[in-house]
């Protein structure tokens, strides 16, 4: 095995190079040692070095590309493989610091989180499709067309805005049956069959959870500051 | 506008309709009644608005849900996420669905020990017989014929492993056995030998490159012999040394 104080001196170049013969050794099943990768990821992330970075994406990209292939969900993601690939790499490295990187003791655990940020990449791409098709089907069955449009095309700005959307709806509400009526169909996405279910303590039947649904309805409706807010829904 | 056929519909009604749960008169009404059909279609706006804004928003992001499974969250923000997937169905399925995905990669990022080491259990093909004529020298443990009273040798096969062993007197300590042992048929230049008496390793030896291995001063007894190399180890099983 390599001596860690030599790995820190050695140059990027040698490092690179050394992680793809050992990476190549690896695939073939060969001893390998994964130290040489290992220090291409600490350099990366701990001293932010945007050059072992890279050679880091040009390493494991075709690697990850075949982990976004192999997911079930891509087909549906309406995505090229290199979007996802992309995406993976770009929520690596903006969540790994050097403090979180003490927590990743081999470069096995690096690349089993890589693997996990190209799942966190298929699965935001699911959940917009998820939340377009629900607010469609409910458009749907009202008969008319979106009467507004998503204040922030920023996925993280709108993120915010939405948190901060449903705290103005959570401090409106009376009490807890209120509270699981919001959450549990606005929130969860349940239909009131499945609340009842759930809360069967509560709601004795779907009329109970229409009856809670129209008194906070018609409370938000009422609402001046939220009327701002929901705009020309009322 | 009012009503065209009072009463009028009200909101509960229509939003059972709308979640396509009303019953027939009130699909009767809807269907005639273009001002309670007005009013269904606010209250529709109003819950695609909801639905819209609301849908998820507790829930953690892919990616913290993903550093929860990795356990690389602080605990405070770990706690937070395990109440949660009480809740949620939703979190619960990315998370299952995350776990086998993580499953079926793992051959990516490290050997399975089956692939890494092939285990094999030796057989015993010929039992000791108490002998002092001298055997050919080819099948015969490098020191065999050093030392003191000896059991005659047993020859055991793994794969295309075979190995040789024979039991003898230690010479220096009374009571005590000697181990001597020849591997052959592998290339045994890596291996090492370890004696395990009643589930505790009692030495380790290295085989040398010739495949000779030496234990002394053994306490009489049944023990499992491991010969363990890069590729290979082999299990011999239920060795009896100057236990009879």
């Amino acid at each position: 095995m390599s001596d860690q104080i030599d790995l820190y001196r050695l140059a990027l170049a040698s490092i690179a190079h050394r992680c793809t013969r050992e990476t190549e050794a690896f695939f073939r099943r060969q001893p390998h040692d994964p130290t040489f990768c290992y220090e291409l990821f600490r350099r990366a992330i701990v001293d932010r070095c945007q050059p072992a970075w890279d050679v880091i994406y040009a390493q494991y990209s075709p690697l990850v590309a075949g982990w976004v292939e192999r997911h079930p969900a891509f087909v549906f993601g309406g995505e090229e493989i290199q979007f996802f690939v992309n995406r993976a790499f770009e929520k690596m490295w903006a969540a790994l610091d050097s403090a979180k990187f003490g927590r990743f003791p081999n470069l096995e655990s690096l690349l089993r989180y890589l693997q996990m940020c190209v799942h966190s990449a298929i699965v935001d791409q699911s959940r917009k499709a998820e939340q377009a098709v629900a607010s469609e089907e409910l458009e749907s069955r009202s008969d008319c067309s979106p009467a507004w449009q998503p204040r922030h095309d920023d996925l993280a700005l709108a993120e915010v805005y939405r948190r901060e959307f449903w705290e103005q709806i959570n401090a409106r509400l009376k009490d807890e049956q209120e509270r699981q009526v919001v959450y549990g169909m606005f929130v969860l996405g349940l239909k009131p069959r499945e609340l009842c279910a759930r809360y069967q303590k509560t709601f004795a039947d779907v009329r109970d959870v229409y009856r809670v649904k129209e008194n906070v309805l018609a409370r938000l409706r009422r609402d001046a500051e939220l009327a701002e807010i929901l705009g020309p829904v009322a | 506008m009012t009503c065209c056929s009072p009463p009028e519909l009200d909101d509960a009604m229509l939003l059972a309709y709308l979640d396509g749960e009303a019953d027939q008169k009130v699909v009767a009404h809807l269907e005639q009644c273009p001002y309670c059909r007005g009013r269904a279609q606010l209250l529709g706006r109003l819950q695609g608005r909801l639905r819209t804004e609301l849908y998820r928003v507790a829930c953690p992001t892919p990616l913290e849900l993903g550093e929860y499974h990795l356990g690389v969250l602080p605990d405070v923000q770990a706690r937070v996420i395990a109440q949660h997937l009480k809740d949620c169905p939703h979190c619960s399925r990315e998370l299952g669905q995350l776990r086998t995905y993580l499953g079926e990669l793992s051959s990516d990022l490290a050997f399975s020990p089956a692939e890494r080491i092939r285990v094999l259990v030796a057989r015993l093909v010929r039992a000791g017989e108490r002998t002092d004529l001298p055997r050919p020298a080819a099948m015969a443990p490098a020191f065999a014929a050093v030392r003191g009273e000896k059991e005659g040798p047993r020859l055991y096969q793994a794969g295309e492993a075979q190995v040789d062993i024979e039991i003898q007197d230690d010479t220096l300590r009374v009571g005590r056995k000697t181990l001597l042992g020849l591997v052959t048929g592998i290339d045994a230049g890596e291996l090492v030998a370890h004696l395990w008496l009643a589930d505790q390793q009692v030495v380790q030896v290295p085989v040398d490159e010739l495949g000779n291995l030496v234990i002394p001063s053994l306490v009489p007894g049944s023990y499992d012999l491991i010969l363990s190399g890069p590729a290979v180890e082999i299990h011999i099983r239920d060795l009896d040394i100057g236990a009879g």
